[in-house]
């Protein structure tokens, strides 16, 4: 690790340059300055930055960042790549520029008038982000818990294309009548009340057979509560028009509703069920059910037994 | 302080290598141990060379070592290199499996000069400062495993279509490995007089993830033969020949474990 406190113009020129250097023919180094700087930008727009104190950060994959004191985002950037960095003294002050080609040419121009702090370090991670509790995951839980939405209810394997789309869950309830179930893990509007009428529409008018077998689920646990006008939640829809099959019923399960998604749903004999984030986490959140051990736990290199933040998840490969 | 510029000048004046070797060998070694990292910090000492590498996810590990013999020459100091495996495949690819490749470390330039033929390719090395040395975990075995590598090919294979993971038991009479979804499955069985060889005291049984341990098996050539040391929810340890026996690589892969 190199570090340089309060150099002199011509150390922190020959620190740049040999960090640049770096930069190009070993990956995996992170290259800091902190300085006071202006920021010149020409590319698709154009965009300058008056003197002021700044953090600039060149990653090790062609990542550019420019960070004022204030907000989480950049005020400059370069995305990863092929950019070319550089650095030369032009007029007395040190300027450092990235260049990228493609899609367009794009440059940034960093003029240091007084570099406080340089810092060239290498920089090693080949973990990704692991994220959790995303729609995906409430998919998986509520197959495999379809209870959570309504007792009785069971799912039929594979995505359901109602040919304006894929529906996320398909069913059949405890009256034998087909249900369509659509996720979503923030609050429902009209749109997504929309997307779920579209797919009982299609469905009422077109033919329903079950096809695919099966699965029943297994834990005994009920967290979701049923809310608005179809209390009941068995009595199906009376359709719109002399077509359509009442047998065929449509669920929002969503965290809360918009009074105009929730009269949509009423006008069209569909249903919501609100779905409750702090129990829906526990069994989010708990281990699956093969979980990939590591090496730490058996006394090798790695990640210690226990270490349950940081345990290895493999999730269940979604084949066709 | 005087030993340390004494120990630095001994190391500088050792730090060297230069060796002929097949491409093949190369090729083998580097599939080998690609399928975990990308990067790895080769060990050269006068008796040869050797790698050990865990992947990111710290599941598995591979302990590789090629003995001098393995090479068609071979001179070298005590050094340490760091090698893209990556771009390491992409040179290899310059070079026909039984050609030789001449190999050289400059240290003034900090490159590898691969000599294939009339053609020079210079690679430049990795830092090795950041590159971890990993502890291999002392595992007690019970069961041991000789298998051929066509039939370990075939399971895995059809394991694949099937799920992310396989069952492995080793009995005393049989090995197997099985995997199934929710509609199929698949299983392997081979009886005791199949095998090369089974010594198994009790029955085991441990799951891995086909994402690592079908990479693993396709390291062993065709032909070769896989000797695996198994547990109970345990991790595997396998072991193979290269280069025609002048050459050991052993893989550890933690299992999965069923937590319900």
């Amino acid at each position: 690790m190199h570090i340089l406190r309060e150099p002199e113009p011509e150390a922190a020129l020959a620190f740049l340059q040999s960090a640049l250097a770096g930069l190009k023919e070993h990956r995996g180094r992170l290259v800091q300055v902190f300085a006071n700087c202006t920021v010149d930008y020409q590319g698709r727009a154009a965009s300058t930055l008056d003197q002021g104190e700044r953090l600039i950060m060149l990653k090790p994959d062609g990542t550019l960042l420019v960070h004022t004191g204030e907000k989480s985002k950049p005020v400059n950037w370069m995305p990863p790549g092929e950019n070319r960095f550089s650095v030369a003294e032009k007029d007395g002050r040190i300027e450092l520029t990235a260049l990228r080609r493609k899609p367009h040419e794009e440059v940034v121009r960093i003029f240091l008038h007084d570099v406080r702090l340089l810092l060239s370090v290498p920089m090693r991670d080949a973990q990704e982000l692991v994220l959790r509790r995303t729609e995906g995951d409430l998919h998986a839980l509520f197959y495999a818990h379809p209870e959570l939405i309504e007792p009785g209810l069971v799912f039929h394997r594979g995505e359901k294309d109602t040919r304006r789309g894929p529906v996320d869950l398909w069913g059949t309830d405890k009256e034998g009548h087909r249900v369509l179930v659509e996720v979503k893990r923030s609050k429902g509007g009209i749109s997504e009340a929309t997307q779920l009428w579209r797919y009982v529409e299609m469905e009422r008018n077109g033919r329903y057979a079950v096809e695919g077998d099966v699965m029943e689920g297994t834990a005994n646990v009920a967290v979701a509560t049923r809310s608005g006008k179809n209390g009941s939640g068995k009595t199906g829809a009376n359709g719109q028009n002399g077509k359509t099959s009442p047998k065929v019923r449509g669920i929002l399960a969503c965290p809360g509703i918009s009074d105009k998604a929730q009269k949509m749903l009423s006008d069209h004999g569909l249903e919501h069920v609100a779905i409750d984030w702090d129990d829906l986490l526990q069994h989010l959140d708990a281990p699956r059910a093969a979980g990939q051990a590591t090496l730490g736990r058996f006394g090798g290199d790695g990640l210690k037994d226990g270490d349950k933040e940081r345990t290895v998840r493999t999730g269940r490969r979604r084949k066709g | 302080m005087a030993s340390v510029v004494a120990n630095a000048a001994l190391k500088e004046s050792t730090a060297m290598f230069r060796a002929t070797v097949k491409a093949d060998v190369l090729k083998h070694i580097v599939e080998a141990t690609s399928t975990l990292v990308d990067e790895a910090k080769i060990h050269i000492t006068t008796d040869g060379v050797s790698l050990k590498a865990v992947d990111p996810a710290h599941v598995a590990m591979v302990d590789l070592s090629l003995g001098a013999k393995a090479f068609e020459s071979y001179e070298a100091g005590d050094l340490e290199l760091g090698l893209d495996l990556e771009k390491f495949k992409d040179v290899l690819k310059l070079a026909g499996s039984a050609d030789t490749v001449k190999m050289e470390y400059h240290k003034d330039s900090h490159r590898l000069v691969m000599r294939m033929g009339n053609l020079v390719r210079r690679v430049g090395l990795v830092d090795t400062a950041g590159m971890p040395d990993p502890k291999v975990p002392n595992l007690n075995l019970p069961n041991k495993v000789v298998v051929s590598a066509e039939e370990l090919h075939r399971a895995i294979k059809g394991s694949e279509s099937l799920s992310d993971h396989v069952t492995v038991i080793a009995d005393p009479e049989f090995f197997e490995i099985s995997a199934e979804s929710d509609l199929d499955a698949l299983n392997l069985r081979l009886p005791k007089e199949e095998l090369i060889e089974l010594e198994a005291a009790e029955r085991t049984k441990s799951m891995f993830s086909l994402d690592y341990l079908s990479n693993m098996i396709k390291a062993v050539r065709s032909g070769g033969a896989l000797t695996m040391h198994l547990g109970s929810d345990y991790p595997v340890k396998m072991e193979f020949d290269l280069a025609d026996g002048n050459g050991h690589c052993v893989y550890l892969l933690a299992p999965r474990i069923e937590t319900d």
